[in-house]
């Protein structure tokens, strides 16, 4: 099947964060509240050559600066950190963007990877590997495969592959490390907004600043405390305790799952412990809670989310 | 590190180019608190060895996203709702 058949007249929603050349990027803030895109993100450019068809913009937290979007009974795949392009989606903490998929299946969630990821020449940490189909290898056998989940995991049974044990030890310095290093990207990706060169202007009065008023004006609350936040960790005196130190506790964690990918093909971790995973870049699918609400799984200590991390 | 009162908050505002009149100057102290508190928490890990972090490094390991397909095909398969296909998980779980 050709690239340009592989998704007609699929309807896809993309967010609000991703550039569609004449229709408006608002990133749901005022910043933006009428900011048309002048070009195309790349991902959003391959799924309409595939024949996708763009319906609606989704909602989200005003750059994405809070709250998650509920999954429902949906799939969501964070692809590896330079799989998919990242071109024309709205910068909110560089090193760990990623264009994320939201489907029903499995399937749906291959067949868009195959056609959005991919080397792109204007963003430069785009992986020059080889896109596969991964439809083919929705149905491999996984027989002798080897599931990782943590010491004092829920249970996991499956005849079709051996669960092993690892140990994740940086894991409990994750959600902080997370936090400030995202904080410090995004209060740095969120200067650019400063009322000259597009987006909202405040007036300025004799003596006012204007990029200021009109960051004050444009921004909501979960936006400034986000970029307060980012100051404080960027500041002189707390660049080396914050900064620093968080990047060498990420290096930590990487090697933490580098040591357990010896151990095994894939890791199944509870969603709810996800910042590692966005530290990491690796590529992971997570299951939304509806999937396993029932009370069986509550009753036997089952996992009741998943994520399954691949390296 | 600084105390964070009412006067620091206000510095990080102007270095952030945040215009702090009308600002919820409570809000934001109570956030950096927080802030502080992760500080401290990644200042109880240890980093003393091998390390190699240069800033901003956010690569993965090595990029091969077919092994969670697998996986997922046999774990969770298409689940659209729970209901519907609670047998077919128990029988996969």
């Amino acid at each position: 099947m050709t690239s340009e058949n592989k998704m007609k007249g699929m309807p896809v929603v993309i967010s609000d964060n991703l550039m569609y050349a004449g229709h408006k990027t608002t990133c749901a803030s005022k910043m933006l509240f009428n900011h048309t895109a002048p070009f195309t993100a790349t991902a959003v450019q391959k799924l309409l050559d595939a024949g996708a068809v763009i319906t609606l913009r989704a909602p989200e937290a005003e750059f994405a600066a809070g709250g998650v979007i509920s999954l429902g009974g949906n799939l969501r795949f964070k692809p590896t950190y330079g799989r998919v392009s990242r071109n024309g989606l709205v910068a909110h903490a560089s090193s760990m963007d990623r264009v994320e998929i939201t489907a029903a299946s499995a399937r749906d969630i291959a067949l868009m990877l195959s056609v959005i990821g991919g080397r792109d020449a204007a963003d430069n940490t785009t992986s020059s590997l080889p896109v596969p189909d991964y439809e083919q290898f929705l149905n491999a056998d996984v027989k002798g495969f080897k599931i990782g989940v943590l010491e004092n995991s829920p249970k996991i049974e499956t005849s079709a592959a051996e669960i092993v044990k690892i140990s994740l030890p940086y894991m409990e310095y994750a959600d902080a490390c997370y936090n400030l290093i995202s904080a410090a990207e995004f209060s740095a990706n969120m200067e650019r907004f400063d009322g000259l060169r597009y987006g909202y202007a405040a007036i300025a009065g004799p003596g006012e600043d204007l990029t200021a008023k009109t960051r004050a004006e444009g921004f909501g609350p979960e936006v400034k405390k986000k970029i307060i936040t980012g100051q404080y960790v960027l500041s002189s005196e707390n660049y080396k305790e914050a900064f620093v130190k968080a990047e060498q506790v990420r290096a930590k964690i990487r090697q933490d799952f580098a040591v357990a990918f010896k151990k095994c093909d894939v890791i199944v971790l509870p969603v709810s412990l996800s910042s590692a995973i966005e530290l990491t870049g690796l590529p992971v699918i997570n299951t939304g809670s509806a999937l396993f609400a029932a009370d069986k799984f509550k009753e036997e200590n089952l996992f009741k989310t998943l994520q399954i991390i691949g390296l | 590190m600084n105390n964070i009162d009412n006067e620091y908050v206000k510095t990080l505002a102007r270095g952030a180019k945040l215009d702090f009149t009308g600002a919820d100057l409570q809000a934001w102290q109570e956030q950096l608190a927080v802030a502080a508190g992760w500080v401290e928490k990644i200042s109880g890990a240890d980093t003393s060895a091998d390390i190699d972090a240069p800033a901003g490094a956010g690569v993965a390991l090595r990029p091969d996203e077919v092994k969670p397909f697998a996986a997922a095909q046999t774990l969770i398969a298409d689940f659209p709702s729970s209901e519907r296909n609670m047998a077919k998980v128990k029988k996969i779980l």
